[in-house]
């Protein structure tokens, strides 16, 4: 037979959980990220603690060790800077062609750069927290990338910081996170029209038809593919370029 | 169970939870993360007041649904449900203990009887007692 207690602690629950999921949901949201901000402190005391170990790292790091970095560094320094004298020059020859034909000229992205400083602790999501939000002009659904490539859009933002997920990706096809396979790398391109010239390793890239995320941006690489409704369409699973576990830095696109 | 030791709990689950969004370790290693909550609502469930249990339900969920992508409040229900079984059984779960436990206030009784000495209050098994649960018959 069941004690008071149990009646009022269960009814206590039950009735708090169903307040919770039933609030509006920009009241949810708001609630969500004052919850969430109980752990801004701890977030800080850590970043503060990996910045002092890595400080500390830096200091008894060798001059031989310093000086090959310096050395590596201004190779690929010298390399990137003719690398964008190139790309300048395609630049300007990209305006006026697009002059010429009366297209819309294209605008230089605005990026701004992010610390990742948690993840998603539940295993069904694939959304990260970054330093970043209202206070530094961050927007929900603006573009998160790496120099690999895409890492997804951000879907809530507080006023230090963000949650960019990654899914939903619209391409030639459409980017759903794949329901076969467990390796979280792995996602599917799906409703690509039949017919279409689809090989394992080619590149996949945004298209700028959804308008979230900017034509251009790498996704990652064609696996295999394979026929789906009789021939009508084309299904491929596609390798992710970016590991969001192993994220450490990224960019936000500012639009 | 006192507050101290509820208030323990709580800010392990915090603790859990925050570590859990932080440690990227076990997911590398791993490709997914341990849950640490449905363990502790475990221990909170064996060895605390069904307050305890709800309390920490409630205030673990909200906390790793904050973090979490999750709509706030869908893991409450389920580390609840997990804490109230485990506590409504946790006599029978924790029989054997309890029978060692009588077993050795049993012995100690005999043993002081024999030696001469006063026999012990019923508070001493309390405070003697291996788990923090009352010492009664098991339902069987």
């Amino acid at each position: 037979m069941l004690k008071r207690q149990y009646y009022i602690t269960c009814g206590l629950v039950l009735l708090v959980v169903l307040v919770v999921l039933n609030l509006p949901e920009p009241t949810a949201g708001k609630f969500k990220l004052a919850i969430g901000g109980l752990f801004l402190p701890l977030f800080g005391i850590a970043g503060s603690a990996q910045n002092l170990v890595e400080h500390a790292g830096n200091t008894i790091a060798p001059r031989s060790a310093l000086l090959k970095q310096i050395e590596d560094l201004q190779k690929e320094n010298h390399q990137l800077r003719e690398q964008l004298m190139q790309a300048q020059e395609a630049w300007r020859e990209n305006a006026q062609l697009r002059q010429a034909l009366g297209w819309q000229q294209r605008v230089p992205w605005s990026l701004k750069p992010a610390r990742v400083v948690g993840q998603d602790p539940a295993n069904w999501w694939r959304t990260i927290m970054v330093d970043v939000g209202l206070r530094d002009r961050i927007r929900t659904n603006m573009t998160v990338l790496t120099s690999e490539g895409l890492v997804g859009r951000i879907s809530d933002v507080g006023f230090d910081r963000s949650e960019p997920r990654d899914q939903s990706i619209v391409a030639k096809g459409i980017i759903s996170p794949s329901a076969s396979s467990l390796d979280r790398l792995l996602v599917d391109l799906m409703f690509v029209p039949g017919g279409s010239l689809l090989k394992p390793g080619q590149a996949v890239m945004t298209s700028g038809d959804g308008g979230i995320f900017r034509k251009g941006i790498v996704v990652g690489q064609i696996v295999d593919v394979r026929t789906n409704d009789y021939g009508m369409n084309l299904e491929a699973r596609v390798k992710l370029a970016v590991n969001p576990n192993r994220l450490e830095m990224v960019w936000v696109m500012l639009q | 169970m006192n507050w101290l030791n509820t208030f323990a709990v709580l800010l392990i689950a915090f603790l859990a939870v925050f570590l859990e969004s932080y440690c990227r370790g076990l997911r590398n290693l791993f490709g997914t993360q341990i849950d640490l909550l449905p363990a502790l609502i475990v221990y909170a469930s064996l060895s605390a007041g069904l307050s305890t249990v709800g309390l920490l339900a409630l205030l673990g969920g909200l906390w790793f649904d904050s973090l979490s992508a999750n709509p706030l409040g869908i893991s409450v229900l389920p580390l609840f449900v997990v804490g109230f079984i485990i506590h409504y059984c946790r006599e029978l779960i924790l029989r054997e203990q309890l029978m060692q436990a009588q077993e050795a206030w049993r012995e100690n009784a005999q043993l002081r009887q024999a030696l001469g000495w006063q026999q012990r209050g019923r508070r001493g098994l309390h405070s003697a007692a291996v788990l923090p649960v009352r010492p009664a018959q098991p339902r069987l």
